[in-house]
């Protein structure tokens, strides 16, 4: 369900693109249900450790994961420009906090190649594709596969 | 259009057919304790060809010709050609199986007809071949010479369903009364008549006999005229039976009856064996005004015109079936022959015709399906409200909306810079009605959500039947309180672990009938379903009287199996021991058996209730039998909490395991090595920082603190935190699977200002605290010779012991050594005493972590 377009153009994919250390991300569009600014997370004692605790959406209480800790790389500290991505899977809400929210892109599917075991650090199964636009690389995950595993996902912090 | 009406009926179907399998199940298994029962054999039959009748118009076609084949063991039955055995029921059984399961699958959207049924229709079919039917069914003979000619045509009952019974065959008269002379009503007995025809009801000239050879004939006309006051009004009867008591006035009783029921119904009251002839005579307004005086009494003809139409239209419908039914036996019961399937579809169009004006006519009762009894196997994803609980609902959502227009009109009063305090007070008055509306609701929502546990126990007779026969036991399940109201959640969460119970009382509790009887035990083993509610929980209790359980065993099993160490099992109570039975991995019974014994279940159960946060206790007598009683809040989604700080964090604990808060001064916690305790009116409470055991930082500025005593399982343990917010009633929220892991936290709740506040699992927490005593126990060297492990409050006594014993000896070496000097005291000062720990010689025991 992540993988499909919402776009009638079935070769074209929308992504937001968001940061993280010098490292581009994507997350299908589809995928997006809104944008927030960090805010206070309530600490929850005992969670995993990428967890950075839960906040209140409109009534629901909703997971917070920090992806520099996820993707195991040097915390840094919150500053205006933090945001959280809260995404959607099904009825599963949760936050994923970057350092920031950059646009909305299009790009068609002959821009994005499936990804390989060893590009950019991060495992296969966490990556979607990687697409490619002018010269930059965007890593496109796979959220679904983000609060699955328990195992911290390595990332080298120079893609 | 079609396929909206055709799915429509489908779904009313599906409603009332799962009543009638419901219903068809109980009977069954009251057969089969008591196979010659004319009522219930009579009962099944009805509900057999309710079924068939009723799947059939839906075009359910497997399901039809399975019910039809039973339907036909039932005629052979009612008959007394064919007594049912254990091989018949067994098929019966199998057979009704087999509806449920075509049932599912057409709830799930599947084809029911693609379904193989041979596998059950034919042992039906063998068993009809053993005894061939004698003839069609015989139409039951007309009424002999009644006590008043009919003075319009009678109609005479033609469905075999109706008053037809074994042993006595009921013979229906119906027509209009000659005259009513007999009545001689008084005044009061005539208002009465008058108002209710005025409210529409029918008023009737009953008259039934007993069988002239009957003996009891009192006794017995009491019985049908107690079943025509359920469903009526009785004016009078002659002989009057509050008054007359003598068998021998009893032969013939007239009576006279106002209801709004139909004749189907009337009938069905005058089912009472030996009762052999009922005649209904509707009254003629004229005879009627006649005998009331000159009040009018309108309607009352048209009534039985309306239920001589009734009646018309029942016989065509029964016809139009059974053209239905014979289309449908000549195909093949299994394969979705065309033919078939072209006659179903025809039938599937007359049925709107053909059902929906006989409804209206039997005033919405339709005598086909008496839906009484509740219960639904197949998984419902609705349920059925009450229609008053619904407008209170309602009422409260208009209350609601008037009260959003008050706050609209105190912001324009804010806005119009009105004086200050009297917009205050309507603030405050309108904010009170909006928390009264919004209490009710919660209330009136919570309890739309209410059903009958009966839903859940109706499947149990049958599943006790089919294990008590495999596992060669007796069983008499008795069943109390089935319309103790649990919600709905909690109803599809219960199932589970109670039927595990059961299965489990059955197997590991009741004893085989030849050796209940050498212990001089009824040879039929019970068990004891019960529901009831009291204050805010539900209690749900499984009993049995079986062997019940041996502390000793289970002790020395739960040692084998090392879930815990003799040591530890030597301080226990037997409540904590028979709690052994719940660890994973725990099954006392030496061979494992299909039922039960494979060492799962007993742990998913108690996990399962822990999950609805609810309890299990035990109680058990060797040779006597043993009472798993579940306790189960009333509620899922909303609790009383006490709001707790630690840090800036905020944490809920369910009201209910709060025994009381208490002030302290930080210097108040004594420490004892790594654990605390806090001296509580002269007894050692055991204390655990809060911030500790969530895994938190603990702070140690603020000297004011306070402690939460909790109780689980009777022990207590005192939770430090930093400050006291207040109660109160906080929605449960679930936190997401990624938190569900986490131990001791059961949720979280968002407060008033969006806040969210953590809910503590305080059960789990306190299994943690105390496992970490226990911990602290083995490590301690404070074994006696008997090996006897010790609470953490006999831990700190026997501490205090040792340092007392170490430090008198230490004066005693020093006193020695100071006589040996010959240097007095004074060097006593240098040497810093022992830490003696607080004070504890003022301290009772108290009985923590080894009650009982």
């Amino acid at each position: 369900m992540a993988a499909e377009n919402t776009n009638a153009a079935a070769n074209e994919r929308q992504l937001i693109l968001f940061a993280l250390g010098n490292g581009s991300y994507g997350i299908p569009i589809e995928n997006v249900f809104e944008i927030k600014k960090m805010e206070e997370i309530t600490v929850v004692p005992k969670a995993p450790k990428f967890i950075e605790g839960v906040i209140n959406l409109r009534g629901n209480v909703v997971p917070v994961v920090d992806l520099r800790r996820r993707f195991g790389m040097a915390t840094v500290d919150v500053t205006k420009r933090t945001k959280i991505i809260i995404v959607e899977i099904g009825k599963r809400q949760f936050g994923l906090i970057v350092d920031s929210v950059a646009e909305v892109v299009t790009l068609s599917n002959d821009q994005i190649e499936p990804s390989l075991p060893t590009v950019s650090g991060l495992k296969a199964e966490f990556i979607n594709g990687i697409g490619k636009m002018n010269d930059k690389l965007i890593i496109i995950l796979e959220i679904s596969r983000i609060l699955q595993s328990t195992e911290d996902i390595k990332v080298e912090d120079n893609v | 259009m079609v396929s909206i009406d055709e799915q429509r009926l489908r779904d009313a179907f599906m409603e009332e057919v799962t009543e009638l399998l419901e219903n068809l199940n109980e009977k069954l298994l009251e057969l089969e304790n008591d196979p010659e029962n004319k009522d219930v054999i009579n009962e099944i039959f009805r509900f057999t060809h309710s079924v068939k009748s009723e799947s059939a118009l839906v075009g359910f076609k497997n399901m039809s010709t399975i019910a039809h084949k039973m339907e036909d063991i039932f005629e052979r039955v009612r008959r007394g050609v064919l007594i049912v055995d254990r091989s018949i029921m067994d098929a019966l059984f199998s057979a009704y199986d087999r509806i449920m399961e075509l049932l599912t699958a057409a709830q799930n959207g599947e084809d029911e007809s693609s379904f193989d049924i041979s596998d059950v229709v034919n042992p039906l079919l063998a068993i009809l071949k053993e005894q061939p039917a004698a003839a069609a069914p015989a139409p039951a003979p007309a009424a002999p010479a009644s006590s008043e000619p009919a003075a319009a045509p009678a109609t005479e009952s033609s469905s075999p369903t109706d008053g037809e019974k074994f042993g006595t065959q009921l013979h229906v008269t119906m027509g209009e009364a000659k005259d009513i002379k007999n009545a001689n009503f008084t005044d009061s007995e005539k208002e009465q008549i008058e108002e209710g025809i005025g409210k529409g009801e029918t008023f009737y000239k009953i008259i039934f006999h007993l069988e002239d050879s009957c003996d009891m004939r009192y006794p017995r006309a009491y019985l049908v005229y107690n079943n025509f006051v359920n469903s009526g009004h009785v004016i009078k009867t002659i002989p009057d039976v509050n008054t007359e008591a003598d068998d021998a006035q009893f032969g013939t009783v007239e009576m006279y009856y106002l209801t709004d029921a139909d004749a189907k119904e009337l009938q069905e009251n005058a089912d009472v064996d030996q009762v052999d002839r009922l005649e209904l005579y509707t009254v003629d307004i004229r005879l009627l005004n006649d005998a009331l005086g000159d009040s009018g009494a309108t309607g009352v003809s048209v009534d039985a015109a309306a239920i001589a139409e009734a009646e018309r239209k029942e016989a065509e419908w029964a016809a139009q079936m059974a053209a239905q039914m014979q289309a449908q036996n000549t195909s093949a019961p299994t394969a979705a022959a065309e033919p078939a399937a072209q006659k179903t579809e025809e039938a599937k169009e007359s049925t709107p015709v053909a059902a929906a004006p006989a409804k209206p006519a039997e005033g919405g009762q339709a005598a086909h399906h008496p839906s009484h009894g509740s219960g639904t196997a197949v998984q419902k994803q609705t349920i059925r409200v009450d229609i008053e609980r619904l407008d209170t609902l309602l009422n409260l959502v208009g209350e609601l909306i008037i009260n959003r227009s008050r706050f609209a009109q105190i912001y324009n009063r804010i806005s119009d810079k009105s004086d200050i305090n009297e917009v205050k007070a309507e603030l405050e008055d309108a904010t009170n009605e909006l928390e009264r509306i919004t209490d009710l609701m919660q209330t009136g929502m919570m309890q739309a959500r209410m059903v009958p546990i009966g839903n859940v126990f109706s499947k149990f007779p049958r599943m006790v039947r089919d294990l008590a026969n495999q596992l060669h036991k007796s069983v008499d399940l008795e069943i109390i309180g089935e319309n103790t109201e649990i919600d709905r959640t909690v109803m599809e969460l219960i199932a589970d672990p109670l039927t595990h119970l059961i299965r489990n009382s059955i197997d590991h509790g009741l004893e085989l009938p030849d050796e209940r009887a050498a212990i001089g035990k009824n040879r039929v083993g019970s068990v004891i379903l019960k529901a009831y509610q009291e204050g805010s929980s539900i209690y749900v209790e499984v009993s049995d009287d079986g062997k019940g359980m041996n502390p000793d065993i289970i002790r020395d099993k739960a040692i084998e199996k090392g879930i815990c160490t003799p040591q530890q099992a030597a301080g226990m109570s037997e409540s904590e021991i028979y709690n052994f039975i719940f660890e994973p991995g725990f099954s006392t019974k030496k061979e494992i058996t299909s039922t039960s014994g494979r060492g799962v279940g007993m742990d998913v159960v108690k996990t399962q209730i822990e999950k609805l946060r609810g309890r299990v206790d035990i109680q058990t007598k060797v040779g006597e039998g043993t009472k798993f009683i579940i306790v189960l809040p009333l509620t899922l989604t909303i609790v009383e909490a006490l709001l707790v700080n630690v840090q800036k964090n905020i944490f809920a604990i369910p009201i209910a395991v709060v025994e009381e808060t208490i002030k302290i001064e930080r210097e108040d916690i004594k420490d004892f090595d790594d654990y605390q305790v806090y001296n509580l009116r002269n007894e050692t409470l055991a204390v655990v920082y809060l911030s500790d055991l969530v895994g938190l930082d603990r702070e140690d500025e603020n000297s004011d603190l306070y402690i939460v005593v909790v109780s689980f399982e009777r022990r207590k343990i005192g939770l430090v935190v930093n400050n006291l917010i207040g109660e109160e009633d906080i929605v449960i929220k679930a936190l997401d699977e990624v938190l569900k892991n986490n131990e001791g936290i059961a949720g979280a709740t968002v407060l008033g200002d969006g806040q969210i506040a953590l809910i503590l699992d305080t059960s789990t927490l306190v299994k943690i605290a105390l496992r970490e005593i226990n911990k602290m126990a083995e490590n301690y060297d404070f074994y006696d010779e008997n090996a006897v492990s010790y609470g953490l409050n006999q831990l700190y006594d026997m501490y205090n012991e040792q340092r007392k014993a170490e430090k008198a000896e230490k004066e005693k070496a020093k006193a020695e050594e100071a006589t040996a000097a010959g240097d007095g005291e004074d060097g006593g000062e240098d040497e810093t005493p022992p830490d003696d720990g607080p004070d504890m010689s003022n301290m009772s025991v108290m009985d923590f972590g080894n009650n009982m």
